[in-house]
């Protein structure tokens, strides 16, 4: 479904990544594991358009995106939530949701909205709230929301549980699970390895701009030098 | 919607607005309500671009004169009626936007205030240098007004306050419109990430673009008016200074605000009239004042307003 060979890509004269080869199979979840650093956001940049690629190639279902700009990207079925969540925070809960669907049709938005705000009931008693009164987990959900206004079938989440507490990271990587479970691809980059990879099927660790190991999250939970690096065992 | 009015109170403040030249007690008095509503316009185009879109233009003055030259020349060289202008005006305004605006807004960061101050740079040398067309430092004399001879010379102010009424109002309108529609949404999703916007497929650089090509179709249609009520042009009035000053009105009635551009023309216009007597000082006040004002209301005269609102329903309730 979503296929990246020798992905290589940088800001200014730094090259971050080096050749990131990686596969999603058709309504998997992988799961993009590595320190900080290790380029898991230059990847999700590089892939949802927003970073130049300088070399390597990104496929979607076969077809090559590489040399699309975002909106494009968008329409062939790759969208994304961004580090930080990024929620517009002048603009209310629905207006968010609104810009989320810009490419999309009206009747597929009003379907769209209406499963994730069947998703996400929380956001659906605080429409007409601006987004930047909303808690973290709260932006979070309207984040990925946003994102899947689109009706996008590959969905790239870049650090969901970032400044969230425990309680609201369960939440919203249990929602990410449901998401997969309905049949969305996802591509999951991820500083927490444990949660990770007990949502993912398969993942790959980041190292100095390459893939460093790769397997089944079981192999990767089982692995030596990855409990030691990234699960504090 | 955030901070968007009804658009009965802009029908009700324009027909206030209509008051002026019948309170007015001489026609100079009019004529400086003329020149208010030119501003009006003005800085509700640059405030779509600066103050909603976040972008630093600083060639509003040129689009201004562009237009103002558009009209005044194609009126005064070659007797074309001055209704016959505006189009004219609106669309060499729009033209220089476009040349501008394609390339400085595709890219991101602080290349349009470069490319906008190159721009203003370069115009001002055009207008001062294109002799034979401009009448160059000596300004473009003989430009007719919108009342011919044969009107009533008595009722010219009325006239020209008319027309720039419905230059004024006309910006508010389009300006309101456009900010309660899709792309007035999307133009603040900008403001605040335009990354995030990006992600989400939104166009950013085509949404910036059309917006600044706007803001100058409207500075054009300004210059229009202003040709055709000063019968004159000269290149300093479309000057990098009027620019500055025009972002300054901006600022002063508040970014990002709908009613901003009132208090903030106000002032642009009552400045000159009064701290002209300070001769060189002038500036110097205004650019004290202007610090003052904006340390201690950072979102300028219009959310002071919003702010004394608040306090007042607080009081009542």
């Amino acid at each position: 479904m979503l296929e990246v060979r020798g992905l290589t890509a940088g800001y200014g004269s730094a090259t971050v990544l080096r050749g990131v080869d990686l596969a999603v199979p058709r309504g998997g979840c992988v799961c993009l594991l590595g320190a900080n650093g290790a380029g898991k956001t230059t990847t999700m940049r590089a892939l949802s358009g927003l970073l130049r690629v300088r070399a390597g190639r990104v496929l979607v279902e076969g077809r090559d995106i590489t040399d699309l700009p975002p909106e494009a990207r968008l329409e062939a079925g790759l969208a994304m939530v961004p580090e930080g969540r990024r929620v517009f925070a002048p603009l209310t809960v629905a207006e968010n949701l609104a810009i989320g669907a810009y490419r999309a049709d009206p009747a597929a938005a009003r379907r769209a909205r209406e499963h994730v705000l069947a998703l996400f009931p929380r956001l659906a008693e605080r429409l007409s709230q601006e987004a930047g009164t909303l808690s973290g987990g709260e932006q979070q959900m309207l984040a990925i929301g946003r994102a899947l206004m689109g009706g996008p079938r590959i969905l790239l989440l870049d650090e969901p549980s970032m400044g969230l507490a425990p309680m609201v990271v369960r939440d919203i990587f249990r929602t990410i699970a449901a998401l997969n479970a309905e049949g969305l691809t996802i591509l999951l980059a991820e500083q927490n390895a444990r949660l990770a990879l007990r949502v993912a099927q398969q993942g790959a660790v980041l190292a100095e701009g390459t893939v460093a190991v790769r397997g089944t999250s079981a192999e990767l939970a089982a692995d030596e030098a990855v409990r030691e690096a990234y699960l504090g065992v | 919607m955030s901070g968007l009015p009804h658009p009965a109170w802009l029908g009700l403040v324009f027909v206030a607005l209509l008051a002026w030249p019948f309170l007015s007690p001489n026609d100079y008095v009019t004529l400086l309500g003329v020149g208010f509503l030119v501003n009006v316009g003005l800085v509700v185009g640059l405030n779509l671009v600066a103050g909603y879109c976040g972008q630093v233009s600083l060639c509003h003055a040129t689009f201004f004169g562009l237009g103002a030259y558009a009209s005044g020349v194609l009126a005064a060289r070659y007797g074309w009626d001055p209704m016959a202008g505006l189009p004219a005006a609106v669309a060499l305004a729009s033209l220089g936007a476009v040349i501008i605006g394609i390339p400085a807004l595709r890219l991101h960061g602080h290349y349009l205030a470069m490319a906008t101050l190159g721009f203003s740079a370069i115009m001002t040398v055009m207008f001062n240098e294109l002799v034979s067309l401009t009448g160059g430092p000596n300004g473009l004399l003989g430009v007719p007004g919108f009342v011919r001879d044969f009107g009533h010379p008595v009722d010219m102010p009325l006239g020209q306050y008319l027309v720039a009424w419905c230059y004024a109002g006309l910006c508010m309108l389009i300006a309101l419109r456009l900010l309660a529609s899709r792309t007035g949404r999307t133009m603040r999703a900008i403001t605040f990430s335009e990354l995030a916007a990006g992600g989400l497929g939104v166009d950013t650089a085509r949404v910036k673009i059309a917006i600044f090509v706007l803001a100058a179709a409207m500075a054009g249609a300004g210059g229009w008016v202003y040709v055709h009520v000063n019968q004159f042009a000269s290149p300093e009035t479309f000057g990098f200074l009027r620019s500055v000053l025009l972002l300054t009105a901006v600022a002063i009635g508040g970014w990002g605000r709908f009613w901003g551009p009132l208090p903030g023309a106000l002032v642009l216009t009552m400045t000159p009239e009064v701290l002209g007597r300070f001769h060189d000082f002038e500036m110097l006040i205004f650019g004290g004042a202007l610090v003052l004002v904006l340390l201690a209301y950072p979102g300028g005269l219009a959310a002071l307003g919003a702010a004394l609102r608040g306090r007042l329903r607080r009081a009542r309730a």
